[in-house]
């Protein structure tokens, strides 16, 4: 399993290298490669060979880069994880999904989604049977609850009876300790894993004779992404947020982002010109987005856990997010009082991530009034140089549980 | 009740993209919705438009059935007030000729990276779920 995935995904960036053979100073002809290699690179070597075409959009006050070709889509989700589908979690795999939901052709694979989902409904299934298993026991608890009460003014035979009966009820590990049933309950669950359930689904779905078992519903809203020829179409693309965007085209230089009304390649001014225009903050974020990419980190958004960014160690298939960031730009953000750090703490706590306060000293209005005013010439390299990036980490710390 | 029925397919749209559409979309491709209208509606001073839409199943566990839900699009840039949650509900209200407001909305967050992340809104204090 972790090989395979150490195959996917090999590439920490959407960057092909290719080693050359060391050099020996004193003999020559080792120098030949390296010359070679100088006056005739090959493409690869300088470019990543899938140069990336994308469209900006303007969304409101907000633009984004969209990515439509699906080998593009490809390279840049395997290589560093880059963008995210519009329609997914992740991983742009709604065709996949949507074409085994309504029975079409392409849904062969399993998706992330439906493996979660597998998880789920396993869980649901165990909820309801231990809730069961409780309500019978609590039923069984009442019940000698009510004979004890019976039996308590006649004579000590009965009351051995009971005792009996109590015990037999304890050695066949039906009732007694509800946390007992609860155990067993939990490993036999624990046998039937999920993935082994995601497993069965996919077989049992994998084959259209066999699909047929689940009705396959399709809704007035599908008809319309159907083709004549009964292929699902393409609603799907991956968006990379500005940062991203940025990045790639700016810091590695494998992606030629194209305007979408006039259709022309944009340069990183043009593009940092839009970028700054949307968002005033967005320097002192491209800084931070840059710094832990450059530190080899895989950056994501975390919207979803109250942060700015997300720092995998290698990327979402491999493990969970190990950090949450959290940008301050200096002055105004710094005067955050405790109730917003514990609060965002415990969020954070809750998901077992470590949190990170990034201060980033920087002048962005300064900084963006230069950009967007064209007149004066200016330097990307030396405006982002300008930003300073101070980190604190911050865990909730309790003295009794916190020894080690 | 102004609505219309959200029809458009996204690889047609390289054009800009309302927020609404966004989120209809995502509810209709992604979550399974159905029905998927818009609403207009006047609150504080402004002009929104609402989506509304059915789940494919109880959005929550104390909910009775499946019902209508109304979804408000917006932003994580924008700062939204106890006031302006208020004027939504009564907006919704208004709109639809209804006796009362709907006990709750959901708040759809569009975000830079195309996440949408859903919170409910609730009209005033609810039961807290028995145990």
């Amino acid at each position: 399993m972790k090989k395979s995935l150490n195959q996917l995904y090999g590439s920490p960036l959407p960057l092909v290298v290719r080693p050359l053979p060391p050099i020996i100073p004193h003999n020559p002809l080792s120098w030949i490669f390296w010359l070679w290699e100088y006056w005739f690179p090959e493409p690869e070597y300088n470019l990543y060979d899938g140069i990336l075409h994308a469209l900006v959009l303007p969304s409101e006050t907000t633009f984004y880069v969209r990515i439509d070709n699906g080998s593009d889509i490809n390279s840049l989700w395997s290589m560093g994880f880059f963008g995210k589908g519009t329609l997914s979690r992740s991983e742009p795999s709604w065709y996949t999904r949507t074409a085994r939901r309504l029975g079409l052709q392409g849904g062969e694979q399993m998706t992330s989604e439906e493996v979660t989902a597998a998880r789920r409904e396993e869980r649901k299934k165990f909820k309801m049977m231990r809730a069961q298993a409780e309500a019978e026991e609590l039923a069984r608890r009442k019940k000698l609850d009510e004979m004890k009460e019976v039996w308590a003014g006649q004579d000590s035979d009965s009351v051995s009876t009971l005792v009996d009966e109590e015990s037999k009820l304890t050695s066949t590990g039906v009732a007694s300790e509800a946390g007992d049933s609860k155990h067993e309950l939990t490993r036999t669950l624990e046998e039937s894993q999920p993935a082994q359930a995601a497993a069965v689904l996919v077989e049992s779905s994998a084959s259209p004779e066999v699909s047929g078992n689940h009705a396959t519903v399709i809704r007035f809203e599908d008809q319309s992404i159907i083709d004549s020829n009964n292929k699902l179409i393409q609603q799907e693309y991956l968006q990379l947020m500005p940062q991203e965007a940025f990045f790639l085209s700016y810091g590695l230089g494998v992606l030629r982002i194209t305007d979408h009304v006039t259709g022309k390649p944009l340069t990183s001014e043009e593009l940092l010109t839009r970028f700054v225009s949307a968002n005033p903050r967005f320097l002192s974020q491209y800084a931070v987005y840059h710094h832990y990419r450059s530190l080899g980190w895989c950056v994501r958004s975390g919207v979803k856990f109250g942060s700015e960014l997300l720092l995998y160690k290698r990327g979402p298939p491999f493990s969970h997010a190990e950090f949450c960031i959290r940008i301050l730009t200096s002055p105004g953000d710094e005067q955050h009082d405790w109730w917003w750090n514990t609060s965002i703490g415990r969020v954070v706590g809750g998901v077992k991530k470590g949190l990170v306060f990034c201060y980033v000293q920087g002048n962005d209005t300064e900084n963006t009034a230069k950009i967007l005013d064209a007149s004066e010439g200016y330097s990307i390299k030396d405006i982002l140089g300008s930003y300073q990036i101070r980190e604190v980490v911050y865990r909730r710390w309790i003295a009794t549980r916190n020894r080690d | 009740m102004s609505s219309r029925n959200f029809q458009r397919s996204v690889t047609t749209a390289l054009d800009v993209m309302a927020i609404e559409d966004r989120v209809a979309e995502n509810l209709v491709h992604q979550h399974l919705w159905t029905n998927l209208k818009s609403l207009n509606i006047r609150a504080a001073e402004s002009n929104i438009v609402i989506c509304t839409g059915v789940p494919p199943a109880k959005l929550h566990p104390d909910d009775y059935e499946i019902s209508e839900e109304y979804v408000l699009p917006v932003r994580t840039e924008q700062n939204w007030t106890v006031h302006q949650w208020a004027c939504v509900f009564d907006g919704i209200k208004e709109a639809t000729n209804a006796e009362a407001s709907p006990r709750r909305v959901v708040m759809a967050m569009v975000t830079e990276d195309s996440t949408i992340v859903y919170y409910f809104v609730n009209n005033g204090l609810i039961r807290p779920r028995k145990n």
